[in-house]
């Protein structure tokens, strides 16, 4: 055992990088069909999605880039290609990260052409603001006077049949955030009390714990637990996706994680006995 | 229209074409002139300004939390909400401007000086410029979407895919079972990560989902119990610490209190 000990505590690094490589790898090219339990506050992300009355107007908003896209990526898609389904009239806004309007438009744009929307009659692009706050608080008063023009054509948002009878957050059905950072303390302080609207939350899996508390009051209608949550809302809208197949690499990933922290365990207490006995 | 709004609409009125052109030409005359000016004043005098104008801007949202409203929800300083949230986002905006203007003066005298990685400082510049003339002048064409979509948004994602690299490596390196607090740790995080994927929820699928004490020992259920009667209570009372600090840091910031070395060494200095 001595001897098994002192090896595990100094794995070189690289065969540890190989290992996740190859894991990751796999993992996508073998997918492994496997179920997965629909978490309750999934379930009440898409509830709120799936009862949306027609006439009122969703606010999907963005706060992600390139760099957290494997997870808000495909999160923000599969909510999309719902409200598509439904033929829920939508609007995207984008706060934070100046990729993200683009990167939400990009991927409404594609959705959009599968659905037959209609920009400017079923979807709008309201674009990037830098400041959260004082954007938000002018939203709860007036969405046209504070936002002004659309991203994409530069156009008054009045002239545009998709705002019509908006005026401002109270006119809102459900308002879903895709968030690489922790942008939903503007949303709760400033908006969530103003409006009957369910505001519903998607982060990547390593923000996910701290929103608890918020889901537990109430404040936060339901969320979308990082690539996972993407996963149990693809499962609930009856689709085998991208998302699906991504699970399993996620899976595996966290597995060799387990069984690495296991071995420097075993390791670091084979080293303890060998210098006992010695 | 109350008071206050009707004297804002007649001292300024709706522009267009080349009165709203010249308007925002003496716009930016007067923001360069104030510049000048702050900057020639001596410190004092600069911190003096620089904090009344912070604590008027403070108060405004202050005022409009605290006046009392109509039955729409709306007091006298309600109209200008929206307004003034498209001033945070241009001061925002200018923000990104003088960031803009550092970098280029920094990495700018590295090039000139041709000091040690002067090629990195290079080739930061030039990407910038190539960039912003790309989302600038060619935002619709193949140039800019290639630019974006298969440079910048590639590189981004692979910075970021690094981590997850890191972090195995880190894991098998640091994290050492050495007390019971760390055992603890380990057991629930352990718990919580595999109720998340569904290998982990494999091993207790067998178990009924609901509806009889065996449920409660699938290991979805138990992830989902640390996460709502644990972690919840303990991110509530980190969210607590946080907010009355927050306050605090507010008040200061607001009130001017807060000292920063540069700010007072410049105040010092006259």
């Amino acid at each position: 055992m001595s001897n098994l000990g002192h090896p595990l505590t100094r794995i070189n690094r690289h065969w540890l990088y190989g290992a996740l490589l190859a894991i990751v790898v796999i993992g996508l090219i073998v997918p492994i069909s496997l179920p997965l339990a629909v978490s309750p506050e999934a379930t009440r992300f898409y509830e709120a999605i799936e009862s949306a009355p027609k006439d009122k107007l969703v606010l999907v908003s963005t706060l992600w880039s390139a760099s957290t896209q494997g997870e808000n990526r495909p999160q923000t898609q599969v909510v999309l290609k719902h409200l598509m389904k439904r033929h829920l009239r939508f609007a995207l806004i984008a706060f934070g990260d100046a990729q993200a309007t683009t990167l939400a438009q990009e991927l409404a744009e594609e959705q959009a052409a599968i659905y037959k929307y209609e920009y400017g009659k079923d979807w709008i692009n309201l674009g990037y603001r830098q400041d959260i706050a004082g954007t938000l608080k002018g939203m709860v008063r007036n969405i046209n006077e504070t936002l002004k023009t659309d991203s994409v054509n530069r156009r008054p948002l009045a002239e545009y049949p998709v705002m019509a009878g908006v005026r401002n957050v109270k006119d809102l059905s459900v308002i879903a955030e895709f968030s690489a950072s922790g942008n939903y303390k503007s949303w709760v302080g400033l908006v969530v009390g103003s409006t009957d609207a369910a505001f519903c939350y998607a982060p990547t899996s390593v923000m996910a714990p701290e929103l608890y508390t918020y889901l537990d009051s109430g404040q936060i209608r339901g969320m979308l637990f990082g690539i996972k949550g993407a996963a149990e809302y693809e499962q609930m809208m009856n689709e085998k996706g991208f998302t699906t197949r991504a699970i399993t690499p996620v899976s595996l990933a966290l597995v060799l994680l387990f069984v690495l922290i296991g071995l420097g365990n075993y390791g670091m207490y084979a080293t303890k006995k060998m210098e006992g006995n010695s | 229209m109350n008071p206050i709004q009707s004297f804002l609409s007649r001292a300024f009125p709706a522009l267009h074409g080349g009165a709203l052109a010249g308007a925002v030409a003496g716009c930016v005359l007067a923001c360069i002139v104030g510049v000048v000016v702050l900057q020639a004043l001596p410190g004092k005098a600069r911190k003096a300004i620089i904090a009344g104008v912070t604590f008027l801007a403070g108060l405004f949202y202050a005022l409009e939390f605290f006046l009392p409203a109509n039955a729409q929800d709306e007091n006298i300083l309600t109209f200008a909400v929206p307004t003034v949230g498209n001033v945070t986002n241009v001061l925002g905006g200018m923000t990104l401007g003088l960031g803009v203007l550092s970098l280029i003066r920094i990495h700018g005298a590295n090039v000139v000086k041709v000091k040690s990685g002067w090629e990195n400082s290079m080739l930061l510049l030039v990407s910038m410029v190539v960039m912003a003339v790309a989302g600038i002048k060619y935002e619709h064409t193949l140039f800019y979407r290639s630019l974006f979509r298969d440079v910048l948004n590639s590189f981004d994602a692979a910075m970021f895919a690094v981590l997850a690299f890191f972090i195995v490596s880190a894991a098998y390196r640091a994290f050492r079972i050495k007390s019971a607090e760390a055992t603890l740790l380990m057991v629930a995080a352990l718990v919580v990560m595999l109720g998340q994927i569904p290998i982990g929820q494999y091993l207790t699928h067998w178990l009924p989902v609901k509806g009889s004490y065996l449920s409660l020992l699938r290991l979805d259920n138990i992830s989902n119990w640390l996460l709502t009667t644990v972690n919840a209570p303990a991110q509530r009372a980190i969210g607590f610490g946080l907010g009355i600090g927050g306050l605090a840091i507010a008040l200061r910031i607001w009130l001017s209190l807060e000292r920063g070395a540069y700010f007072e060494a410049k105040a010092d200095e006259s």
